[in-house]
């Protein structure tokens, strides 16, 4: 009789594939078969890697364009290849390097003093109930500040030396990182935790094995975040008053209505966001590899 | 009966001894006055309905949970909070996704003793699975993972919390003879729960029925293993455990005679 149900289910045929209704079933792949077919076969890996940047090349042509024609005035936004040489002008002087340096210096000063004071506090308010009762409400509370309204306060106590960009830099990443390694380590599957208590763990093998582990990819996500703040608090403290840096660059250059290095500058802080995001993808990969959402084949 | 044991049983298997014991949630009365005694090497399934406290009981053996009044005693021994030779098979597998599945295996293991979580994976039937990530497990490879684990400390009692009931009917019938080789083969004491009277009568020397906190039904399995299910003896007995699980009247029939007449449902499960 085992043998009849095996052999139904043997023959129940798994259900295909359902297509997704709409035209989410349109693939690159797909699209390329239906507009080329005969360059499917030997262009689709690099025309699949070329297609984001499709859209960005076509603005920067337009845009090149309408700089040429003088339709667009150089003083509201200056040619792409103006942003250029004056980016090739500026990396040659060195003066470049000089003022990424300073601001990636603040940044991740900032990111170290407030990401760890954020990771530690949120370690110990995740893991001990009287240090939650304790600290968390006034946490919560101060959360709700945002670091720029800190500013008059900030410049009262630090003057507008370096010391209030790193303060602000470091309150602003401090919360995302508190908040969500306080969460991860709330988050770890009580089950699990249950289960290895039985095979006798605890203490730090236990915390070293079971928690912080599951708690990883919710503190890495705090720091994805944090990085996003960090970026917008070094702009704005750098465009109060600096002697250096980016913002002190792109600053000094409005005053002279060098429009271009001006965009060279907001340019720079795109590309060193994205690089952050990258760094941080990069850790994910590296830290979480058994994680499907990170890993598609672990 | 003595067939039924394991011939190790006497020196592998721990013996359990439960006194009139009790445990409260609170006000709620969970379990109360069970007396139960198991012999070394015994397989004793636990069946009821859902929250009849066949869990909470299993929980007090593991030692996860404190009992309210009276006590267990494993080999004479008052249960402490966690016993070297008591292991858990959850009903989920509960293996850590960030270990690779040999070092989940080993979880708990001493580095010199590495090499075991190895051979124990062979028993399982998943040598060559060592190195992979619990996720591209399928879910009854999951639970041969944790049968693993729990193998690996040479428990002298093994305790299954409904293990096997997410899995498909195929995979439960192969995880079910797995449990039941290697219980002969390592001779430990086994206490299954489930809400599978099928699987209970499948696998056990004894199943015990907890009805509102209270042992209603303590019944042996005199069948001789392996076991098949189309055996008429093997249905009668589901069939009469099952009926007084849902409290129908007894019904006064000889054991190896078939119920009814007609095309034996034998392939049905009964779940409850």
């Amino acid at each position: 009789m085992n043998d009849r149900a095996l052999r139904e289910i043997q023959t129940v045929p798994l259900p295909d594939m359902v297509e997704a209704p709409g035209w989410g079933f349109i693939t690159v792949e797909s699209a390329l078969k239906w507009i080329a077919p005969g360059a499917l076969s030997v262009w689709a890996g690099g025309i699949k890697r070329l297609i984001p940047w499709l859209v960005p090349a076509v603005l920067l042509v337009l845009w090149q364009a309408a700089s040429s024609s003088s339709w667009l005035s150089s003083r509201i936004l200056p040619a792409p290849l103006e942003v250029l040489s004056a980016f090739i002008k500026l990396t040659a002087s060195g003066e470049l390097w000089t003022h990424v340096k300073v601001s990636t210096g603040r940044a991740l000063s900032g990111l170290a003093v407030g990401g760890s004071l954020g990771l530690v506090l949120g370690l110990l308010t995740g893991s001990v109930r009287v240090l939650e009762t304790l600290l968390d409400s006034t946490i919560q509370m101060v959360r709700n500040i945002p670091p720029l309204a800190l500013i008059p306060l900030v410049i009262l106590w630090f003057g507008i030396d370096e010391g209030a960009k790193l303060f602000l830099i470091s309150v602003a990443v401090f919360f995302p990182i508190y908040i969500n390694t306080f969460h991860g380590i709330r988050g770890v599957d009580a089950g699990l935790i249950e289960m290895a208590r039985s095979y006798g763990l605890k203490g730090w093998p236990l915390y070293r094995q079971v928690i912080l582990p599951g708690a990883l990819p919710s503190i890495l996500v705090g720091l994805r975040f944090s990085l996003g703040f960090m970026w917008v608090i070094l702009i704005v403290a750098e465009t109060i008053s600096a002697q250096a840096g980016i913002g002190y660059m792109t600053m000094n250059a409005r005053e002279f209505l060098q429009t271009d290095i001006v965009l060279v500058g907001i340019l720079l802080y795109a590309l060193l966001g994205k690089l952050a995001d990258v760094l941080a993808r990069g850790l994910e990969k590296a830290w979480l590899p058994w994680h499907t959402g990170y890993n598609k084949n672990p | 009966m003595s067939a039924n044991l394991p011939s190790t049983a006497s020196s592998t298997g721990v013996a359990i001894s439960i006194e009139s014991l009790g445990k409260r949630f609170g006000s709620r009365e969970v379990l109360r006055g069970i007396n139960l005694h198991i012999e070394p090497g015994e397989f004793v399934a636990i069946v009821g309905r859902s929250g009849c406290g066949k869990s909470t009981l299993l929980r007090l053996l593991a030692g996860l949970d404190e009992a309210s009044e009276g006590g267990i005693r494993l080999d004479g021994e008052q249960v402490q909070a966690r016993n070297e030779d008591v292991r858990v098979m959850f009903q989920e597998a509960r293996l850590l996704p960030w270990k690779r599945v040999a070092d989940n295996v080993a979880l708990g293991l001493e580095k010199s003793r590495r090499g075991d979580a190895q051979r124990v994976l062979e028993q399982v039937g998943l040598a060559d699975r060592g190195s992979d990530w619990p996720a591209k497990l399928s879910g009854g490879q999951r639970q041969r993972v944790a049968l693993a684990r729990a193998l690996v400390h040479h428990p002298r009692l093994l305790l299954l919390d409904e293990p096997l009931g997410a899995l498909d009917a195929l995979t439960r019938i192969e995880m079910q003879s797995l449990i039941e080789q290697l219980w002969r083969e390592k001779g430990f004491t086994a206490l299954l729960v489930t809400h599978d009277v099928q699987e209970a009568v499948a696998l056990a020397d004894r199943v015990v029925l907890i009805e509102d906190g209270r042992i209603a039904l303590d019944e042996k399995v005199p069948l001789t293993r392996p076991r098949s299910h189309g055996d008429p003896g093997f249905g009668a007995l589901e069939r009469r455990i099952l009926d007084r699980v849902l409290q129908k009247p007894e019904r006064q029939l000889p054991a190896n005679e078939p119920l009814w007449p007609g095309p034996r449902a034998v392939g049905v499960r009964w779940a409850i």
